[in-house]
């Protein structure tokens, strides 16, 4: 039995990141390969195995050139010294980070639940989105540094404000990918819908929202860094608690080691919270074709 | 690979249609008015199977649309059943050139999405679309998903969807324009036993000359835009149509027939072309 794959390929302007969205053509008799063997490929034993080879090198080279080279310790700490600071710091570098947290995922989910509230209209109606595109641009020209002083006015000196610039800042990818991905929809499928009595709402849980969800993840990956920089920015201006803050004392101290794990312990939040976007992309398009292609 | 010999679908009789001077005009991007269909009279008894060939762009897309329900006119009538279509026809099983499965279903659940969208249980009808899975010799495929399959086996997936709730209609907007010579062959045989044992009136949408005879009950070429009926030929052939029927002279008539007046045709598209 032969058949042409036929495919047509659906631009992804914000597209599935990675370079398999480039287009990887995937062959019929090739099941499954996006779902486990991908992932088997990515964070196999061997590719963990090298990031740490290469991770122990950099960290070696950089203990050596500071000690053969002599550069002050104030200026730039040892491995070592900034392994120390994790070490009699873990408190307050413990207590910072939860807070940061906190703050991460609260305006993350706020993001995620306001961005999509937001999208969903802007898609359906033209009328909707001529008038709110225009607004969302201008908010987004904003800088949210600047608008920090304002946010601390209104909300005080705690978490809110954090969260609100953590907010403001995320929100603008989820709003802009899920429009885009609830509206690149064959409009042939539409017609197809509609031929078997599907109601706009069964349409849109049926088909719309499942096709978009690959453009909606790609929001989610994006919103989520936005969002860490936005708490992080936000307890740069308001100042008491997070890593944001305990980075700003501890530079303001001349404490460079307690700084560095500051800075690393953000990293890793970082990286934590994109890892688990990531996954989640990867459980629940386990069966979309990676580049978009719908056949 | 024929379901001739298992057991088909029973379905209920098909629906008359009924195409009184239907014509279409639409906006172009730029802002002109272009005319796509004119004056279009067409009767359609049921159970009859309609091929429409007409060269790229002559509208024979929009017509079918019209019909289904899923495009307006701006002149005339279309009607089903004695009924003016107003509103898509639920009634009906459509398929596109593109198979459009989803591919996050498995191939019985996409087939099963007829009952979905219209807000029915899907555990009543899935012994059915086994057994129409089997007919085309795909009962292997019924778990599997969409992109573990070749062009051909999703487009065979897409018919059982068009077929799986005994529709007394079936539209097919040139379902097998985008498969090679050899599947389109098979897939057209299939679609021949499919429809033949269905009763559904049919009305199919090519540019393919020799799948329009085989098929046909009768076939209506349409001119290049705006398009209009030009001719309308019954095609007397055995039935049930097996592939030997493509070797018997009045088969290769008809297609000779069909050609020169199609080729005429498309020769006026080129002209206009050139034109503009």
């Amino acid at each position: 039995m032969t058949g042409t794959g036929q495919r047509v390929r659906t631009r992804h302007r914000f597209g599935v990141a990675g370079p398999e969205a480039a287009g990887v053509d995937r062959r019929a008799g090739e099941p499954g390969a996006r779902g486990a063997a991908a992932l088997a490929g990515r964070v196999g034993r061997w590719t963990a195995v090298w990031y740490l080879f290469a991770v122990l090198l950099v960290l070696l080279a950089w203990e050596i050139a500071i000690v053969v080279g002599g550069t002050p310790d104030y200026l730039l700490p040892t491995p070592t010294q900034v392994a120390k600071a994790f070490d009699t710091y873990h408190q307050p570098l413990l207590h910072h980070s939860w807070f940061t947290l906190k703050e991460i995922l609260l305006g993350f989910a706020v993001a995620v639940a306001a961005g999509m509230l937001i999208a969903v209209p802007i898609a359906f109606s033209r009328t909707v989105e001529r008038v709110a595109y225009p607004l969302i641009v201008m908010t987004q020209a904003v800088p949210k540094v600047a608008l920090g002083p304002l946010f601390i006015v209104w909300f005080g000196f705690g978490l809110e404000t954090d969260v609100i610039i953590a907010v403001s800042v995320a929100i603008f990818p989820v709003i802009v990918n899920t429009a885009l991905g609830l509206t690149s929809i064959d409009p042939d499928l539409v017609r197809l819908g509609r031929s078997m009595g599907g109601s706009r709402m069964r349409l849109f849980w049926l088909v719309r929202l499942p096709t978009a969800l690959p453009s909606i993840f790609a929001g989610l990956k994006v919103a989520v860094t936005f969002a860490v920089i936005g708490a992080v920015v936000g307890e740069f201006i308001v100042g008491g608690s997070g890593l944001g803050y305990l980075t700003l004392s501890a530079s303001g101290n001349q404490n460079v080691p307690l700084l560095f794990a500051s800075v690393i312990a953000l990293a890793l939040i970082g990286v934590l919270f994109y890892a688990a976007i990531d996954l989640a992309e990867r459980v629940v398009l386990r069966h979309h074709p990676q580049s978009g292609n719908r056949g | 690979m024929t379901g001739t010999a298992k057991r088909p679908p029973t379905t209920s009789a098909g629906l008359p249609l009924r195409v009184e001077g239907l014509g279409k005009t639409f906006r172009s991007a730029r802002g002109a008015a272009v005319r796509a269909l004119d004056g279009i009279d067409l009767t359609i008894g049921a159970g009859e199977f309609v091929s429409i060939l007409g060269p790229s762009g002559c509208g024979k897309s929009t017509l079918l649309a019209i019909l289904a329900g899923l495009d307006t006119a701006t002149d005339g009538t279309a009607s089903v059943g004695g009924r003016p279509v107003t509103a898509p026809l639920v009634d009906a099983g459509v398929m596109f050139q593109r198979d459009l499965l989803l591919d996050w279903h498995t191939c019985e659940d996409n087939i099963l999405m007829q009952f979905r969208m219209r807000g029915l249980a899907t555990a009543p009808y899935r012994d059915r679309a086994r057994e129409l899975l089997a007919l085309v010799g795909m009962e292997h495929a019924a778990q599997r998903y969409p992109r573990e399959l070749s062009g051909g086996m999703r487009q065979r997936v897409a018919i059982c969807r068009a077929l799986v709730h005994e529709p007394p209609l079936l539209f097919l907007d040139e379902p097998f324009g985008a498969l090679d010579a050899l599947t389109r062959e098979n897939l057209n045989t299939e679609l021949a036993a499919l429809t033949a044992h269905s009763g559904a009136t049919v009305v199919f949408v090519t540019h393919g000359i020799d799948e329009a005879v085989f098929l046909g009950d009768r076939a209506v070429v349409m001119s290049a835009r705006p398009g209009r009926v030009i001719a309308d030929v019954a095609i007397d052939l055995p039935v049930p149509r097996g592939p030997q029927v493509r070797e018997l002279p009045q088969f290769t008539a008809y297609t000779a027939r069909l050609r020169k007046l199609l080729a005429h045709e498309v020769q006026a598209v080129a002209v206009e072309g050139a034109r503009s």
